[in-house]
């Protein structure tokens, strides 16, 4: 009898569980759709729109352009400077990132491990750069660069992008840091190691995760940086983005834009499955629970 | 010659005193367990031994040597953490031969230390796992072997077993009461669980408030508590007040709220005559009467808790509550009324 029972209360349980499963697997397919109309939609136009053929326009009713060609992308490489703009855009940004690592390695060191008074504003200090408007931003600190007859240099350029993207650095960084037990620190002091041990074997393995995640934000700022590079690097230096923006404004050419865009977004991407492959491994998940 | 030792240890937190003016010598080899409740100050004993806590008077002596201004990584004391603080990132190999690698033993050498620490608790075929991969028990062995692979002078614990379940920490337990002993290292041990530290300890402090209540070996802890603080923390305790009556030898008769009884001192408290002595006796004392057995009490069953190899009984003695845990196959039901005795010698006359 007692036998049954619990019989019967398993199947039941079992029942509501897969009726769960189901309702999170119909509202996972529903944000996988939401997801790809909202990226793939706009990803897959400007792929159409790179690919648009001048001698038969794309307009009004077709629903994709009639006939496809190569000759945006040959225009976008023959009369701009893509190619310089894209080995500057990829030569500024790992400098930036590297900048901005070493110098926001020991400011989150000390935000996320460091009882120091006034560290709620230090934070919020720290992210000002993001909240405010980045043209603002741009047309003030384009006069600090020019005091210091950093602009038109690539070493300004490389300091740009550091500034910009140090707030995301900082921040991801920081709660890395936070996230360490003491305890782990404690116990690797206790068995002998001192500071230069911690670092490298402890501090630095615990906030791999976060690093490259810092430092993936970092690099796409640096490629998108448009306000302040284009204040105070053009004309000497082009990137991706002051090119992209050339083909807006008034003179808004959307077959060649399409054409930079990609040629911005696509590393971007690559680059963002290999770190993915870094990150597997789950350290600080594993540092803190399933004790 | 005492391995460890801790003259005039004072800590204050802020407002908090921590630990007041602390003494304590432990021998070569000795187990010492500090316990107490939370915010007793045992914790910060132990991390002001391990060096991460700097103390703001008193001094920390290991062997002859005052260690004070030496940093913990130089120390050569291992702790067990209570989160078993193990390297997340590291295997379980890796998490061991840390502590050896710091000392610079030769791969070979570690090697064979390891082999032969994971070998002793159990470990084999975990080498290349990571800690989040291993059972609770398994992370609490790691980090024994992790501390004891370093051959450390001073074996510190901290609330190691807290995060086990009972039962495996009962084993636990067993197992590095025995390791210990094994390897003779000199170990402190910090836990708020009176049984734990029963079962474990050559000697115990117990302490509250940043203070030592009384130190002692187990035995002599749990039989004779010196103040009611002691004898309420470690196991059940029926503590009353009375006044000296009558003095015969060691014999006392104190008159008590429930009645007369007569005590038998262990010689170390002499009370005197007409003065009030505040006395304890353990639940498990009370024996159900006979006749001609002394300390007769009766009175009646409040509540009465079976319990399978005891019965654990609330009695009222004319307006007082006392407990009693016997081991009585009858079955015993509230409003019975019950006629119990306690042995002369079960008593402890109290300090305060």
């Amino acid at each position: 009898m007692a036998l049954t029972d619990s019989t019967a209360e398993t199947s039941l349980y079992l029942i509501q569980a897969r009726k769960k499963r189901n309702f999170y697997l119909l509202l996972m397919i529903f944000f996988m759709i939401v997801l790809i109309l909202w990226v793939g939609i706009p990803i897959l136009m400007a792929v159409m729109w790179s690919l648009v053929d001048p001698k038969n326009p794309w307009s009004y009713p077709n629903l994709f352009p009639p006939s496809f060609s190569l000759a945006q992308w040959k225009y976008v490489f023959d009369y701009t400077n893509i190619g310089r703009a894209l080995r500057n855009s990829y030569s500024i940004a790992p400098l930036a990132v590297l900048l901005s690592f070493v110098l926001s390695l020991p400011t989150s060191y000390v935000l996320g491990r460091k009882k120091i008074p006034g560290k709620k504003f230090f934070m919020l200090v720290v992210l000002l750069p993001i909240i405010m408007p980045g043209m603002v931003v741009a047309l003030f600190l384009s006069r600090v660069f020019t005091a210091f007859g950093l602009s038109q240099t690539f070493f300004g350029l490389v300091l740009a992008h550091t500034l910009m993207s140090m707030p995301y650095m900082i921040r991801v960084m920081t709660t890395s840091f936070q996230a360490i037990p003491q305890d782990v620190i404690d116990a690797a002091e206790n068995l002998g190691a001192n500071t230069f041990v911690k670092i490298r074997d402890i501090f630095l393995p615990m906030i791999r995760p976060g690093l490259l995640a810092g430092m993936i934000f970092a690099f796409t700022v640096s490629i998108e940086e448009f306000n302040l590079t284009f204040i105070i690097g053009t004309p000497t230096f082009e990137t991706i983005p002051t090119i992209l923006f050339s083909f807006m404004g008034y003179n808004f050419i959307r077959t060649n834009a399409s054409v930079v865009a990609l040629l911005m977004m696509t590393p971007n991407i690559i680059m963002l499955f290999i770190v993915e492959r870094f990150l597997k491994s789950d350290y600080l998940a594993a540092s803190l629970g399933k004790m | 010659m005492s391995n460890l030792k801790i003259t005039n240890l004072t800590k204050r937190f802020s407002e908090v005193l921590a630990v007041d003016n602390l003494n304590l010598e432990v021998a070569d080899g000795e187990f010492v367990t500090l316990l107490g409740p939370s915010g007793c100050g045992k914790t910060t004993i132990l991390r002001t031994i391990a060096g991460f806590c700097n103390p703001d008077r008193g001094e920390i002596f290991f062997g002859d040597k005052i260690m004070n201004n030496i940093p913990p990584n130089k120390r050569n004391t291992a702790m067990c953490f209570q989160s078993y603080a193990l390297f997340p990132h590291m295997s379980v190999w890796d998490n061991i031969s840390f502590g050896l690698k710091m000392q610079k033993i030769s791969r070979q050498g570690q090697k064979k230390k390891i082999s032969q620490v994971m070998e002793m608790l159990g470990l084999e075929g975990l080498e290349k796992r990571k800690p989040g991969q291993l059972s609770g028990g398994q992370q609490q062995r790691v980090a024994l072997a992790r501390a004891i692979v370093t051959e450390p002078k001073i074996l510190l614990f901290d609330e190691p077993l807290s995060n086990l379940d009972a039962k495996l920490r009962v084993q636990v337990r067993i197992e590095i009461r025995d390791m210990q002993k094994r390897l003779g290292i000199t170990t402190i041990y910090v836990t708020h669980d009176q049984d734990e530290a029963l079962a474990i300890s050559d000697r115990i402090v117990v302490m509250e408030r940043g203070h030592i209540e009384q130190l002692g070996d187990p035995y002599n802890i749990y039989r004779n508590p010196e103040t009611s603080f002691v004898a309420g923390f470690i196991g059940l305790a029926n503590i009353y007040e009375g006044t000296v009556v009558a003095r015969d030898g060691s014999r006392y008769t104190v008159e008590a709220p429930f009645g007369k009884v007569v005590i038998v001192s262990d010689g170390r408290k002499i009370p005197e005559a007409s003065k009030t002595v505040k006395f304890v006796w353990r639940p498990e004392d009370m024996k159900i009467y006979i006749q001609g057995a002394p300390n007769r009490v009766k009175g009646k069953i409040l509540q009465a808790v079976f319990m399978g190899n005891i019965t654990d009984i609330f009695i009222d003695v004319q307006g007082n509550k006392m407990r009693a845990q016997i081991d009585e196959s009858r079955k015993l039901i509230a409003g019975d009324v019950i006629e119990f005795s306690i042995p002369e010698d079960a008593f402890s006359i109290l300090r305060g």
